[in-house]
């Protein structure tokens, strides 16, 4: 028997830091909350009308905001802008730079056609800078007719089309991004743009569902939750948890029982020093609860339950980010044991980066929803303190 | 190592004094603008090779310091520095040391992750960064399997060992090789069948480490414990942490002046 006593060894720092996770996790929301839109303006499932705006807003926010991520973890930042002047076509990195410009624009156009019936009828029901903005985001178009409607339903239905390998890629770059390391044994699997696709639908669909009860409940007329379509979100969840737990089951059995020998550490890493995360939070919380939730009709009919585990379902997979991003580099690659890692408080690498970068994504969100009339978009209707009709002319 | 004559002695020496007074600090140099320059094209007739000979490491860091101060490596962070083991066969301790650098791998898995290829190979083998380039997001940092490499924090771009670029294209040698007590680090040509990297192929067995990852390092040892070729599986690891002996405050080897 041999072994082997480190006497004199560096430690190396984690090189990617918190921000990374949270890049990954933005942009799974993003893809998913456009593929939901998708549903809808791409395949004209009308079930999920009610949400296909509001999805499609929530997709270009969190993309909008997740980007910034990426410079504050540069050591370079002011740099950032070299990436789109320099290619490499074996980076992975320099994919995501025309993925990361080009995607959102896409929604953007989207957005424009798929809204513009909407667009004509709030500027001609308001007065002032809200109506000439509203005519702008029309192209200056001052009717809408059904020929109309044909005309730009078409194009945002090729746009939607086009766009969900847009979305399948901006999201599952960023796992190549980390397949791609075979100096990681945790990172270095083929599976990795999959997994992090399938986990994307899982936190994406659970963070519509939140999305749906918050902007439903508190932004609609009607001022309640269509359960109809909470329910039908939680069967597309149960769907991904379940995609995602067998993706994880052959990813770990086959690495663990039958991989190469520098999986172990990794196996040792996730299931016993990253026990409390990688399997009580991750996995049973993050995962086991919500499936169990979303497939028990009387569980997922309840409004507070289903709410709950949609929170873990995002949650859970945020710490698979984390999990992966940081635990990955938790294990040396050269060096004996385990590496520990707590981020910092503040700066680029820190806890507020992250609370910052969720800010923004909700000024963004709030901005955004409150120019857009997602919900005329949805066919509901706009709270009634929100509604700035043109005043009625009163002749004497 | 090359053979030397008094003539190239002389020109060498002033070399040297160019290089110290360009300080060139960087991999390849904040004096150097002209891309097609043998700094940054590397010299298509050599093919540098490092053969670390471990029966003749005596593990005295002489390696680690003299990089430090050539460099101007940040405190806490390493282009070199040699792993000391104690290894336990059959209940007899012996204690191993594995001096480290960057690979130079013919098949790099850094250069490829570079999304602005601000790393690259030479044409000499050498892998450089041109750090006007970089913008600093580790991809290159997390593919290495060798830990070559950091991110400088002065800089905030990716570092690594040149083999000292600015030192081997004037005809000197690296830093390393020049303070190795041992003689343990033996570097030259590989195309030159004299070079004493030619001899030392031809006479002895080589190993590199982890070769299944099949990046075909161009450091080579002699004499390696098969127990550290690859990250020992079961080992225990250091208790020395940089900043339980105030390493931050001992060792700053570069004061003032900014990278």
């Amino acid at each position: 028997m041999t072994s082997v006593n480190e006497l004199v060894q560096p430690v190396w720092n984690v090189a990617w830091s918190l921000a990374i996770p949270q890049y990954f996790f933005m942009t799974g929301v993003s893809a998913a909350a456009f593929l939901v839109s998708s549903l809808t303006y791409a395949f004209g499932d009308r079930r999920f009308k009610p949400i296909a705006g509001l999805s499609l807003i929530v997709a270009v926010t969190v993309l909008l905001a997740a980007p910034l991520n990426l410079i504050a973890d540069l050591g370079q930042t002011g740099r950032f802008y070299e990436l789109a002047f320099a290619t490499h076509a074996t980076a992975p990195m320099s994919w995501g730079v025309y993925l990361l410009t080009t995607y959102p624009a896409l929604i953007l156009v989207e957005l424009l056609f798929a809204f513009r019936g909407s667009f004509v009828a709030r500027a001609d029901e308001t007065v002032g800078v809200t109506s000439r903005v509203h005519r702008a985001l029309a192209m200056g178009h001052r009717t809408f007719t059904v020929g109309d409607a044909v005309r730009t339903h078409a194009i945002s239905r090729r746009l939607a089309l086009l766009g969900i390998p847009w979305a399948l890629c901006v999201h599952g770059y960023t796992g190549y991004i980390l397949g791609v390391m075979k100096a990681r044994p945790l990172w270095h699997t083929a599976l990795m743009p999959i997994v992090f696709l399938v986990s994307a639908m899982v936190s994406g669909v659970a963070f519509m569902i939140l999305v749906t009860a918050v902007m439903q409940r508190l932004e609609t007329a009607e001022r309640r939750v269509d359960p109809a379509l909470t329910a039908l979100l939680a069967k597309l969840l149960a769907g991904f948890i379940a995609a995602d737990l067998v993706l994880r089951l052959f990813w770990y059995t086959i690495q663990w029982l039958y991989g190469v020998a520098s999986y172990g550490p990794v196996v040792h890493h996730l299931f016993v020093d990253s026990f409390w995360s990688a399997v009580v939070v991750e996995t049973l919380l993050g995962l086991g609860v919500p499936l169990a939730v979303a497939l028990v009709p009387a569980l997922r009919a309840r409004g507070w339950v289903l709410y709950g585990a949609s929170v873990l379902a995002v949650v859970g997979v945020w710490v698979f980010r984390w999990d992966t991003v940081i635990g990955g580099q938790l294990v040396p690659k050269i060096g004996a044991g385990f590496y520990a890692y707590t981020p910092p408080v503040w700066g680029s690498d820190g806890v507020m980066q992250v609370v910052a970068n969720w800010a923004l994504w909700l000024v963004l969100f709030i901005a955004a929803t409150s120019l857009l009339p997602w919900q005329r978009e949805a066919g509901l209707g706009e709270p009634v303190a929100r509604a700035r009709t043109r005043p009625v002319e009163v002749t004497p | 190592m090359r053979k030397l004559s008094r003539r190239g002695v002389l020109k060498l020496a002033t070399a040297a004094a160019g290089a110290a007074a360009a300080g060139a600090a960087d991999a390849i140099g904040p004096d150097v603008h002209d891309e097609d320059s043998v700094a940054f094209r590397g010299d298509p007739s050599k093919r540098w090779t490092m053969i670390v000979d471990l029966r003749r490491c005596v593990g005295c860091q002489s390696c680690t310091v003299s990089c430090a101060v050539e460099n101007r490596v940040p405190a806490g962070h390493f282009r070199t520095f040699a792993s000391d083991y104690e290894v336990v066969r059959a209940g007899a301790p012996r204690r191993l040391v594995l001096p480290r650098l960057c690979n130079h791998c013919e098949s790099p898995a850094c250069t490829t992750v570079c999304p602005t290829q601000a790393t690259y190979r030479r044409a000499d083998g050498v892998v450089v960064v041109n750090n006007s380039k970089c913008v600093g997001c580790a991809a290159c940092v997390q593919a290495c399997p060798y830990e070559g490499r950091f991110i400088n924090p002065d800089t905030g771009t990716a570092e690594k060992c040149t083999w000292c670029a600015h030192r081997i294209d004037r005809g000197l040698l690296p830093a390393c090789v020049e303070t190795c007590v041992g003689g343990a680090r033996v570097f030259g040509d590989l195309n030159d069948p004299d070079s004493a990297v030619s001899r030392l192929s031809r006479e002895q067995p080589l190993s590199a480490l982890a070769p299944s990852l099949g990046t075909r390092p161009r450091v080579l040892y002699v004499a390696l414990d098969s127990e550290l070729a690859a990250r020992p599986e079961h080992g225990r690891p250091t208790l020395w942490r940089s900043g339980d002996v105030g390493l931050e405050e001992t060792t700053r080897v570069h004061t003032g002046g900014g990278a």
